[in-house]
């Protein structure tokens, strides 16, 4: 598959994402940080306004700054280089408080993979404190929900083109088959028009602030947040986007020391 | 000190008082008598009526598996069930008894779940403290307090797509006052829809189709998770002059069941899956997320189809299943005349 960035669909995309705000008559004159410097392995995503799914105290749109996003998910093989580096977050050395049994399972052992086809594939079973010392490791962060959301937002456009309805049935579709045995290499999956690729079809992936959307009661009540409901499609703002509320309410189901089979994460810059 | 006369009176009556408030704890099920396993089933069996002399703590384990499985023949579905089939198990408990839920989300799972009962007093059904990620299990405890026929499901957003999936089955919580009556036969019976993007009958692994889930138009409607689970060899069978009782719940997840046997009357019809008993029904509607107990005796031999009466659901759906009763024809009862025909 082409790794090849597409700048004009990202302009057309970018423009078209700030026509298309109703507080574009504010936002043309806002003043647009430069094109950040290139960052190997990194695309750069325009900044631009990002409507959250669930709208908080009547903030329907917030402004995110231009920022650099891996291009793909983390592998096991670069995960295994921060390990090494720093053996602390080793399978046998790491404190269950920060990653619960099953971290890093289908290693071989602390410092070997043991598996070729792991090594390009998307590193999975890593807590939310793994993916943050790694990200910090390489001076990255990981993106927060609305940096996730906002880079996932733009169409996918290889290995076919899908736009809104079609993007989304392309991910319930793999949302609902059960998971893959073995998992493609990391950059191989769904590329967007960001030029992005992994966001849908392979892996979930931890953002930094996950756990700002929870669950704090009965969902479907008046009490209720997003992610235990029927009418937890109150204050979202696209009630038939089920593909954005299944990630949203996987979010809420996890604890940041937990680890599963198809979780991983890439950061931002 | 001497006690006075009247205040002896008092003494004796705050005891008498203190005795009935005992009693009355009794009946009111406080206390734990011992614990037992669940004994869980897959339709169309049903557990067997436990009686126990005072409430129990019940534990009940429940794995939820996403699974391809049949629709029809040759159209599969990713199934998200619990315990495996669709429906999910049967639980039976008794009135009084402390319910415990272990919930298992395996590794192999794609989605976190969870599970609402119907039969639970308390926020959200169970829906929060049981709201399990992949690879992760939870524990939460309810008393079942009202006896009932009651549906559970995944309560996970977005919980249409999760109960469309299969999640999905039925509790049943026994009254101690009225147990229910020995019958010969006991079944469990499901109803739910399935949107797909194909068509009825469209070969291979059918996609999920929200669009006609809102539009509340399903390819298919079925009892027991497939088209024909309880056709044919799978046919639930008795004998002429047996008594049945059908567990039946709707799982939905938008249409209400005009629920109907061909060619039987429901004697006792336990209204809504309450404890309201009526007699002499034909067909009753049973809307998403709720259930009924009917009992009949079933009196000649032949098939007797169940179905959903919204009647092109049954011919063009898929909501079907079959009854096939053996033995004698009792004349007096039904009699057909071919020779008198023209």
């Amino acid at each position: 598959m082409s790794g090849r960035i597409r700048p004009k669909a990202v302009l057309l995309f970018a423009l078209a994402l700030v026509l298309a705000h109703p507080a574009f008559a504010q936002s043309h004159q806002r003043k647009h940080p430069h094109e950040l410097a290139p960052v190997s392995g990194m695309v750069c995503i325009p900044g631009g306004y990002y409507r959250p799914f669930y709208i908080v105290k009547g903030i329907d749109s917030v402004w995110i700054s231009t920022y650099h996003m891996d291009a793909r998910a983390v592998t096991n093989g670069e995960f295994l280089e921060f390990v090494k580096t720093n053996p602390k977050w080793s399978r046998s050395r790491v404190s269950p408080m920060l990653a619960e049994k099953g971290y890093l399972k289908a290693w071989q052992s602390d410092f070997e993979i043991g598996n070729n086809a792991l090594v390009n594939a998307p590193v999975v079973n890593v807590s939310w404190f793994a993916a943050r010392a790694y990200a910090a490791w390489c001076h990255k962060h990981l993106p927060t929900v609305a940096q996730w959301e906002y880079a996932a937002s733009a169409p996918i456009v290889e290995p076919v083109r899908a736009t809104a309805r079609a993007k989304q049935s392309l991910i319930l579709a793999w949302y609902s088959k059960p998971m893959a045995k073995t998992l493609a290499p990391a950059g191989t999956v769904n590329e967007n028009a960001f030029g992005l690729r992994d966001m849908f079809g392979q892996v979930w992936e931890w953002t930094d602030d996950f756990s700002s959307v929870i669950v704090p009661g009965d969902a479907r009540g008046t009490s209720g947040g997003p992610a235990v409901c029927g009418a937890g499609a109150i204050g979202s703002i696209d009630p038939t986007d089920y593909a954005t509320f299944m990630r949203f309410a996987m979010r809420s189901s996890l604890k940041a020391n937990y680890v599963v089979d198809d979780l991983g994460f890439r950061c931002v810059k | 000190m001497r006690i006075r006369p009247h205040l002896k009176y008092t003494v004796l009556a705050a005891l008498l008082l203190n005795f009935a408030a005992c009693s009355k704890n009794k009946s009111d099920l406080s206390t734990i008598t011992g614990v037992r396993d669940a004994e869980l089933t897959d339709a169309p069996l049903v557990p067997k009526q436990v009686k126990t002399d005072g409430p129990q703590k019940v534990i009940v384990h429940l794995e939820v598996q996403e699974v391809v499985k049949q629709i029809t023949n040759g159209t599969y579905y990713t199934f998200w069930t619990f315990g495996g089939n669709v429906p999910g198990k049967f639980i039976r408990v008794m009135e009084g008894d402390e319910v415990e839920i272990h919930l298992t989300n395996p590794s192999s799972s794609k989605m976190p779940h969870s599970i609402d009962l119907h039969a639970v007093s308390g926020p959200g059904g169970g829906a929060e403290a049981s709201y399990t990620a992949p690879g992760h299990s939870s524990v939460f405890t309810f008393r079942a307090l009202n006896p009932g026929l009651y549906v559970y499901h995944c309560a996970a957003a977005p919980v249409g797509l999760h109960i469309a999936n299969g999640m999905y089955g039925l509790i049943y919580v026994e009254s101690r006052e009225h147990p229910l009556p020995p019958v010969d036969h006991e079944f469990y019976l499901m109803q739910g829809e399935l949107y797909t993007v194909g068509k009825y009958a469209d070969t291979g692994l059918q996609e999920f189709s929200i669009q006609n889930a809102i539009d509340e138009k399903p390819t298919y409607v079925v009892f027991n998770g497939a088209v024909g689970s309880t056709l044919g060899p799978k046919a639930l069978n008795v004998k002429t002059g047996e008594t049945v009782r059908l567990f039946v719940g709707n799982g939905g997840p938008n249409l209400t069941s005009s629920f109907h046997v061909i060619g039987e009357i429901f004697d006792n019809l336990y209204n809504q899956g309450g404890t309201d008993v009526i007699h002499n029904v034909a067909t009753t509607s049973i809307p998403p997320g709720g259930a009924t107990i009917v009992e009949f005796k079933v009196r000649e031999p032949g098939i007797y189809h169940i179905v959903d009466h919204a009647i092109f659901r049954a011919f063009n759906q898929g909501a079907v299943a079959d009854i096939v009763a053996t033995g004698n024809l009792d004349s007096t009862v039904y009699s057909p005349h071919p020779e008198k025909g023209q």
